[in-house]
């Protein structure tokens, strides 16, 4: 098994780890944690592919990955401070419906 | 010669326009008054394009997907009629609409029914036909609720659940025919119709969507409430235009001439025959005038059905049976829209009696027509189609000819019935102003026409029969059995009248023996009917899973729960990747 | 002259213009509707420029800074992406004059509203011109991200649970996508349409990468069963953010899926994949339907009204394959464009009468003659082209779809167009009989001309496109990755 494979494999792992925890938690700060995890799935599959070929690794990949992590920087922050909004409202951190396993 | 061309060329898109810049002018307030005045002249355009000789192919690239208008000899002949009528009803309009603060949006629903009416003859392809047609029958709903009582308003709902019901069946049928035919014209639908793979679901589907706009049973059963409901004037050209609407469409769509369906046939000359007895039993049962009318207007829309059956048995003779349709078309269309139009003028107190004399001829003329007396239009487009009677298939060749004569027994009790129960003073008229008496002799002097043939037929020429005995003993035994119903009646008050079933001539014949059970059965009938329509229409309207909560059914909220969602997800990734 | 209309790059002022504007209007807030209005006349400009171009000279791409295609970021402005902008312009223009009505200056949502929307706008016309995956990824995150903010504007409790919603499910979405991206990068090196499209193969790994951002695209469309975060997010915006949201916002990831599915995997798509997108589509109609006929607010049942219409979008995955492909292309796109003007007109007719009735609750509405009536005759007319009465826009294009249907033998889709017909004038009805009943309630106050007349205007207007669709139709296969015969009546 080479290492770039090893790399997309862990990387598809952590994606589906964060999905379950997306929709599994009921705690709103778990759901963004879940999705930071999942984005660094994404991005670990991207530098995985980045060192496909021998020599010098593909750069373009890399960008990509920052570009990446600013837009999830900002889904973040905008979750983080809706969460925060929600709190205040309604007192509570989860989605209403208390339909999610506590 | 060039400016005449010219004009006559763009006359079929003027006729169409002009209802539409009517419309702009009455919703901008500077133009409002001017518009008011011009609008009952708004369908002048249409009836100047059918007169004229000239007129051509006005190709319109741009519009839909690409439309044309053109007028033919049987788009001529219902541009002549749809003209005539709503000439005719806009003159009316004027005197009787006069006073009602509501006048604008009735003039507003009226013009935009007479542009969808009147682009019928001149539309060229099925989606301008469709279009035409659509904007005709929702309009329309504007006609019939404009008094706003609830009875107007309940004929209204199950008026717009069946239109809805239509269009959606004519637009699934329009589509398979064009696939079929490759081709966007009707002319080319209908010829590729008699050969098409899925012909008979195809037929099957504008049977019924263009067979609720004209009466065919059971799909009949808004015509009733909804056309009595309108004001006087909308009744005239619901009853006198919208009908043939239906009718034109068929014209327009079956393979006539293109092939021999004798199955279709049957099934058109049975649903003729049942509308023709049908509309004259339960009509005769009814105690206000413009419900009266509105069954014959059923019973009459028979007689063009059982032509059309007639054609598709006899593909060679349907070039000149054309001409039979369409002129029955055209005598109905005009002198029921005259009988609708003297509803409104006949019962005012202050007429004297030399125009109340006037009223009552100018009525008995198309009644009489209606019938078929010699001398009438009725009698020419009854002789008209007798020729073609032999050609039907089965049994029919030979049971038609008679079964016409017992229909035009029929027709004349039904006439009488209508005539007793507008003078016995049911329904109120208004004092006749001179707009009404105009588009009220408009319409009558349409009859006449009518029965000199001065009418647009194209090549077809019809012969007035001489006077006879054929044609007459319908009317008098007709006139003699009203005679004897009346007779009986005589002294009994109208308001002692029940309603339906049980009417004043419902009791005569229940008296007489068994023919009462029968007309009993047809008016029971009739209202389960209507009412079980009713319910459709209101479970269409209203059509809820549960309760009147806000909460969203069990299943939406499990969709909701986003672990449920994720789930979904899932599934439909997995299946996304070994489908 | 006619040499600067037909070589001039209209179509990337549609970017930088709402883009400039939004900064500016979000550092001098007090002249921001100012900035909208001048931003919304010119990007209509420049997007009849762009179709005046098209129209005459064909499809055409731009390089930005000069930079090619494996590195650079490719502009490409063709037909669908042209029907798009169309969509943007109309709607976006209506809703700006709108907004400024809406929102008066003491408001503190007017202070967000514009930089957000004039954001999002630039983000909207970016994604429509884009020519690469991972631009479409990052144009894609743009439009959520402010439309996340726009749903939450008011701050309601129901607003911000929406807005919660609507972003775990975006990023769920968007992540999934970009994992594909990924899987396609490594295996291709390129994330260009063009160039992809003649170099991908259809073997497992562009399956994999196909589903998953399939899969990612269809919860970012809202496509049932996966539109549980539409309606709150939807129906608890202020009225100008549900328009945009409704009319021009679904329609983005909607326009990645057809690129992908028709330019990129053409052969990796199969026939299972394709029916199942496309019964997918039939639940929406019927299931969004329903529930739109039992809503008891106004605004929800326009809600779910579009989740209904998104079914229709779908249809195209399973006609687009075989002969019918060109005219379920155009039908849809007419739709595309019919669905946007008619919703946004919709959802802005609800905002106000809530305006003037202080509620949308439709019992509450029953007897609504006078000023209510009017507005609920505009709700009216912008249904026409919902339901697809003709001359409507709307029309044409169930008209082309149903068409598609039976050239493909496809009956069940035949059958469910037509019920989802019915059962959309079926709700429709319900709020028009509001209107034809006797007024009750004393009058209300005549609503503001500025909150009047943009709705009359955009649903005349989606009325009239019917009336004119020949254009349209023909502009909609410029550059499209389909081709065949539909059926007019006149070719000129």
């Amino acid at each position: 098994m080479s290492v770039p494979l090893i790399y997309t494999a862990a990387g598809i792992f952590l994606f589906l780890l964060g999905t379950y925890g997306l929709v599994a938690y009921a705690h709103l700060l778990r759901k963004i944690l879940a999705a930071n995890i999942m984005g660094s799935g994404v991005f670990m599959a991207f530098i995985a592919v980045a060192g496909r070929t021998p020599g010098a690794p593909d750069p373009v990949p890399h960008a990509m990955v920052l570009t990446g992590i600013v837009v999830t920087v900002a889904f973040t922050s905008v979750a983080l401070a809706l969460a925060v909004r929600i709190a205040r409202t309604s007192s509570r951190v989860h989605l209403s419906g208390r339909d999610e396993e506590q | 010669m060039n400016v005449v061309f010219t004009l006559a060329s763009i006359l079929p898109l003027l006729a169409i326009l002009a209802p539409i810049l009517l419309i702009a002018g009455l919703s901008v307030a500077r133009t409002c008054p001017v518009a008011l005045r011009l609008a009952p002249w708004g369908a002048l355009p249409g009836l100047v394009c059918a007169l004229l000789p000239a007129g051509g192919d006005l190709n319109l690239p741009w519009l839909l997907l690409g439309s044309s208008l053109d007028l033919d000899t049987t788009g001529r002949s219902f541009l002549f009629l749809f003209g005539m009528l709503w000439l005719a009803a806009g003159l009316y309009t004027r005197g009787y609409l006069a006073d009602d603060p509501k006048k604008k949006r009735f003039w507003i629903f009226f013009l935009l029914t007479m542009c969808g009416n009147l682009g019928l003859p001149l539309a060229k392809g099925v989606l301008d036909f469709y279009l035409f047609f659509a904007l005709m029958s929702f309009s329309a709903y504007g006609l019939v609720v404009h008094d706003n009582s609830p009875s107007a308003r309940r004929a209204g709902r199950l008026y717009l659940s069946l239109v809805l019901i239509g269009e959606v069946l004519l637009f699934v049928g329009f589509g398979l025919a064009v696939n079929g035919a490759q081709s966007l014209r009707l002319t080319d639908i209908s010829y590729h119709l008699a050969t098409a793979d899925q012909r008979d679901l195809i037929i099957g589907l504008l049977l019924a969507g263009f067979g609720i706009k004209a009466g065919i049973i059971p799909l009949h059963i808004w015509l009733p409430l909804a056309h009595p409901a309108a004001p006087v004037p909308a009744s005239a050209v619901l009853s006198g235009a919208m009908i043939k609407a239906g009718l034109l469409g068929l014209m327009r769509l079956l393979p006539l001439g293109e092939a021999l369906l004798p199955g279709w046939s049957q099934v058109l000359i049975i649903s003729g025959i049942i509308m023709a007895f049908y509309g004259v039993l339960v009509g005769l049962c009814q105690i206000q005038a413009k419900t009266v009318l509105a069954y014959s207007s059923i019973s009459q829309m028979g007689f063009p059905l059982i032509g059309l059956g007639l054609g598709l048995a006899q593909p060679a003779a349907w070039p000149l049976l054309t001409g039979a349709v369409t002129f029955y078309a055209l005598h109905h269309g005009l002198a029921k829209g005259t009988l609708f139009l003297g509803v409104g003028m006949s019962s005012a107190p202050s007429t004297g009696s030399p125009r109340r004399l006037l009223i009552a001829t100018l009525l008995i003329l198309p009644a009489l027509s209606l019938s078929g007396a010699p001398l009438t239009s009725g009698a020419l487009a009854k002789s008209a189609l007798k020729p073609f009677l032999g050609g039907a298939p089965d049994i029919w060749a030979a049971s038609l000819p008679w079964l016409l004569s017992l229909a035009a027994i029929g027709t004349t009790l039904i006439l009488a019935r209508f005539l007793f129960v507008l003078y016995a003073g049911t329904d109120q008229g208004h004092t006749p102003k001179p707009s009404m008496w105009a588009g009220f002799g408009l319409s009558a002097g349409g009859v006449l026409l009518c029965a000199a043939a001065l009418v647009p037929l194209g090549e077809n020429r019809l012969e007035m029969p001489s006077p006879g005995w054929n044609q007459l003993w319908p009317v008098a035994v007709g006139i003699l059995l009203a005679g004897a119903f009346w007779f009986r009646s005589r002294g009994r008050s109208v308001a002692q009248e029940p309603v339906i079933p049980a009417s004043d001539l419902f009791v005569l014949l229940e008296s007489a023996g068994t023919a009462g059970n029968i007309a009993g059965i047809a008016a029971k009938l009739s209202s389960s009917l209507q009412k079980g329509a009713a319910g459709v229409a209101a479970a269409i309207a209203s059509i809820r899973l549960s309760g009147a909560h806000d909460l969203p059914p069990v299943f939406e909220l499990v969709l909701r729960r986003l672990p449920a969602a994720g789930v979904c997800f899932t599934i439909l990734l997995l299946l996304l990747l070994f489908l | 002259m006619d040499a600067v209309l037909l070589t001039h790059p209209w179509s990337v002022w549609t970017i930088i213009v709402p883009l400039a504007a939004a900064v500016l209007a979000f550092l001098v807030p007090r002249r921001a509707p100012l900035a909208g209005i001048i931003t919304a006349l010119s990007v209509a400009l420049f997007v009849a420029a762009t179709a005046y171009r098209i129209f005459l000279a064909g499809p055409h791409t731009q390089m930005l800074g000069g930079w090619q295609a494996p590195l650079g970021i490719t502009l490409r402005a063709d037909g669908p992406a042209l029907i798009m902008l169309l969509t943007s312009g109309l709607v976006g223009l209506t809703v700006s004059l709108y907004a400024t009505g809406y929102f008066t200056a003491a408001d503190r949502q007017q202070r967000y509203f514009w930089p957000l929307w004039l954001l999002l706008w630039a983000a909207c016309n970016a994604l429509f011109l884009s020519g690469d995956l991972f631009n479409l990824y990052v144009t894609l995150e743009l439009v959520t991200l402010s439309s996340i903010a726009l749903a939450a504007l008011n701050g309601s409790p129901a607003a911000l649970d929406g807005a919660m919603r609507y972003l775990l499910a975006g990023l769920l979405g968007s992540l999934s996508y970009l994992l594909g991206v990924a899987l396609i990068y490594g295996a291709y090196g390129t994330v260009d349409l063009t160039l992809l499209g003649q170099t991908v193969r259809a073997d497992g790994l562009s399956r994999a990468a196909l589903a998953l951002m399939t899969a990612g695209l269809l919860l970012k469309t809202a496509l049932f069963p996966l539109h549980f975060w539409l309606p709150p997010a939807h129906a608890s915006a202020p009225p100008p953010v549900s328009a945009l949201l409704s009319g021009l916002v679904v329609k983005a990831p909607l326009l990645i899926l057809f690129r992908l599915w028709f330019e990129v995997f053409p052969d990796t798509a199969t026939a299972g994949m394709a029916h199942l997108l496309g019964i997918l589509g039939c639940g929406a109609i019927i299931w969004g339907s329903l529930m739109a006929l039992r809503q008891q607010r106004l605004k929800l049942l326009v809600a779910y009204s579009t989740v209904a219409q998104i079914g229709y979008f779908f249809l195209l995955f399973p006609l687009a394959r075989g002969e019918a492909a060109a005219t379920a292309w155009v039908g849809v796109f007419l739709l595309v464009l019919a669905h946007g003007c008619s919703k946004a007109s919709m959802f802005l007719v609800c905002g106000t009468i809530t305006r003037l009735a202080g509620h949308d609750r439709l019992a509450g509405l029953a007897g609504a003659g006078g000023t209510l009536g009017a507005r609920l005759l505009v709700f009216a007319l912008a249904a026409v082209t919902l339901v697809g009465m003709p001359p409507s826009s709307g029309f044409i294009a169930k008209w082309l779809l149903i068409n598609a249907a039976i050239v493909a033998g496809q009956w069940w889709y035949l059958a469910t167009i037509a019920l989802g017909t019915l059962l959309a004038s079926g709700y429709v009805l319900r709020v028009l009989s509001l209107a034809f009943t006797e007024s009750q309630s004393p009058p209300l106050p005549v609503a503001p001309r500025i909150l009047r007349w943009p709705p009359l205007a955009l649903s005349v207007v989606a009325v009239l496109l019917g009336l004119a669709a020949f254009h349209p139709a023909v502009l909609t296969l410029a550059g499209a990755p389909v081709s065949g015969i539909i059926l007019l009546e006149m070719v000129p």
